[in-house]
């Protein structure tokens, strides 16, 4: 069931994606920012609300006529702050909506990063609280609406003795308190717990992207810009408790439940809103959820570079001072409650290397499930059975699925957890022992990586501008990185690989024919 | 050049498709020749018991900080509330007393569309118990225009229904 649910999501975001990667290219496809976009629109609708703070009026009288004023007096600059602070608001919930369905459809919530997806539902409730309290403020015909139906919400909990609701069915039981009070919540309460919730979704994060490509901010917001000059948000009727709401334009973003306490009843709705919330929570532990055992550092052969605690990208890795006595002066440790299982460390230990001739291959860190022993075994065994001309041998990551497509397509594949697993030495024990004329790495595209940086750190050590880097004697033509965007495209993956193989020299015959 | 216009279409449908679905399409909750009667208020039922004078025996049994003359019971009897428009009753809830002893207010809070146009409104309430009648009742003549919301409350303290 889940496994066709990620599937059918996965559906739906490639068909968003293939037009925005032609648009915006793989640095700046806002698929890939999705979080840090987010974050952007929350400053928008920040500084335009000290803006509209200055002006607004917490009385009853008074706040649907300061937002009158600002909207048509004061239109060239309070209008237009106002148009921000409703379309950043709108387009938050937009992003936070496919950063939910895109973190879910990659599967990128099990594991360490439940702790990141758990957390980033008190954020979905805060945000709409904010957004709800925001329309509140404005004291028009939907603002009478969403405070009658958010107080027939309220009342549905055992928390306050008399009837909420009723305060909003007569002008004379509204109070300029109210306003103050929700202001306040607006203004100062929720926005603390937001940014208290930002921090800790991504606390346990290391290089956490907070800010999206400038192109991309300059491009949204410019975009909103227009939008807020060529159709300003207006307020509706004032609010007249007098008279029952007909109709109201609502906005589908922030209120698309509300009608659904209408047409149900508000106790269905809490039951439905608690039940999709723990849902959400308890995913990342539903099946098929497995942990294998953390990585483990063998002091023997850890010199305390630090190479593995710059490239964990959960920050589960630590120094501390040497135990063994040994002359370096610290050792790598890992916490098993934030490692998450990926291997990126062992790509980046400059002692995974396959070449030793001496003793076991047993680097400074390792990942049981799949050691860098196994790993070069693996490679032996699967380039053993290349044979012909312009044999290649392609490496896969878990992740995708692009592993079995080349199968299926005959080719010779080694799987590793992440393309961050590989250690660069290798590529070059592949190529320089003649195990393959050539090297296809595919996997995850950069910003869809599950373990958020295999790609970048494989594609950087590769290039040789992160170490461990690949040695100057490998001719980089012959190694071929393949990163998907969506693992369900693998058509490029095998263009890519006969492009590969379309600018390798032709072996001597002698060669085919001794291994015919 | 592509690549502009690619952006350009993406930002254009970004912004259309946030500037139409924060305003449509419009929700109606109301047909236009439709009104809302509202009835909201609290009010403390009357206790299911009298007090009774305790005996002196019985008072001696009391620790001595809890001595006192009477005992009452604590629990209210459930309110009946009934609305009928047009002798149609649109509103009829037997609600129980708030408090884990039963010995708070109950709380009524309903919203029922009506269609508009003019109506005989008989309110009727029993807080005592006594099946078959009411402790409080008003019958109102009234005109329900469309588009209003018709309040019904209750005073407390002169013990009457308020229709506004």
């Amino acid at each position: 069931m889940l496994f066709y649910l990620q599937k059918a999501a996965r559906a739906g975001l490639g068909l968003l994606h293939r037009p925005l990667a032609r648009a915006f290219g793989p640095i700046d496809n806002p698929l890939n920012h999705l979080g840090a976009l987010i974050i952007f629109f929350c400053w928008i609708v920040l500084i335009s609300g000290i803006w509209l703070l200055i002006f607004f009026r917490t009385s009853v009288a008074g706040a649907f006529e300061s937002l009158e004023y600002l909207t048509y007096e004061q239109w060239y600059l309070g209008g237009i702050m106002r148009s921000l602070h409703r379309y950043a608001s709108d387009a938050a919930i937009a992003a936070l909506f496919v950063h939910i369905v895109k973190e879910f459809a990659f599967d990128t919530y099990r594991l360490k990063r439940w702790f990141s997806w758990v957390t980033g539902v008190p954020l979905v409730w805060l945000v709409f609280a904010l957004g709800v309290t925001g329309y509140w403020l404005v004291w028009d015909e939907l603002a009478q609406y969403v405070a009658i139906t958010s107080a027939e919400l309220l009342d549905r909990l055992p928390i306050f003795t008399d009837s909420m609701a009723g305060n909003f069915l007569t002008d004379s039981a509204m109070s300029d308190r109210f306003f103050t009070l929700m202001a306040f919540l607006h203004l100062v309460g929720l926005p603390i717990f937001l940014v208290f919730g930002i921090w800790l979704h991504v606390f346990r994060l290391s290089r956490p992207v907070i800010n999206p490509p400038r192109r991309l901010m300059a491009g949204t917001l410019l975009c909103m810009l227009v939008l807020s000059f060529v159709f300003p948000a207006v307020s509706q009727n004032k609010a007249n408790l007098a008279k029952a709401t007909q109709s109201v334009d609502l906005d589908w973003f922030y209120l698309h439940v509300y009608p659904l306490v209408q047409i149900s009843s508000p106790g269905f709705v809490w039951l439905l809103l608690v039940g999709i919330s723990c849902l959400i929570c308890f995913a990342p532990w539903l099946p098929p959820g497995r942990l294998a055992e953390a990585a483990v550092v063998d002091l023997a052969n850890c010199n305390g570079c630090e190479r593995c605690v710059d490239d964990c990208p959960f920050g589960a890795i630590q120094m501390q001072a040497r135990t063994d006595g040994r002359k370096y002066d610290a050792e790598a440790v890992v916490d098993p409650g934030l490692c998450a299982r990926c291997g990126i460390c062992v790509g980046a230990c400059p002692t995974a290397t396959p070449f030793r001739s001496r003793g076991e291959l047993i680097p400074g860190i390792d990942l049981p499930e799949l050691t860098a022993a196994e790993l070069r075994e693996r490679i032996g065994t699967v380039a053993g059975s290349l044979s012909g001309n312009k044999r290649v041998l392609s490496f896969s990551c878990s992740g995708s699925s692009t592993a079995e497509s080349l199968r299926k397509a005959g080719e010779a594949v080694v799987e590793v957890k992440c393309m961050g697993q590989l250690p660069p030495p290798f590529l070059d024990y592949v190529l320089s022992r003649d195990l393959a004329d050539a090297v296809l790495l595919t996997g995850c595209s950069d910003g869809r990586c599950r373990y958020r940086f295999g790609t970048h750190w494989t594609e950087d050590r590769v290039t040789r501008k992160r170490d461990p880097r690949l040695r100057k004697r490998i001719d980089e033509s012959r190694i071929c990185r393949a990163w998907q965007d969506f693992p369900e495209y693998q058509g490029s993956v095998l263009r890519q690989l006969a492009a590969l193989r379309s600018v390798l020299p032709e072996q001597s015959t002698d060669d085919e024919e001794a291994s015919g | 050049m592509r690549r502009f216009f690619g952006q350009l279409i993406t930002y254009a449908a970004f912004a259309a498709g946030i500037g139409l679905f924060s305003v449509w399409p419009d929700y109606r909750m109301l047909g236009d020749d439709e009104a809302i009667v509202s009835i909201t208020f609290s009010h403390a039922a009357k206790r299911v018991g009298e007090c009774r004078q305790l005996t002196p025996a019985e008072i001696s049994e009391l620790p001595p900080n809890m001595r006192k003359p009477n005992s009452c019971p604590r629990e209210r009897h459930p309110m009946y509330l009934e609305i009928r428009a047009n002798g149609e009753i649109i509103f009829a809830e037997t609600l129980l007393p708030s408090g884990m002893w039963s010995d708070g207010k109950a709380n009524v809070y309903n919203r029922t569309r009506i269609k508009a146009g003019d109506y005989r409104l008989f309110i009727g309430m029993n807080d005592s118990g006594d099946q078959g009648r009411f402790d409080y009742e008003l019958s109102v003549e009234t005109e329900i225009e469309s588009g209003q919301n018709l309040v019904i409350g209750f005073d407390g303290s002169s013990n009457t229904f308020l229709v506004e």
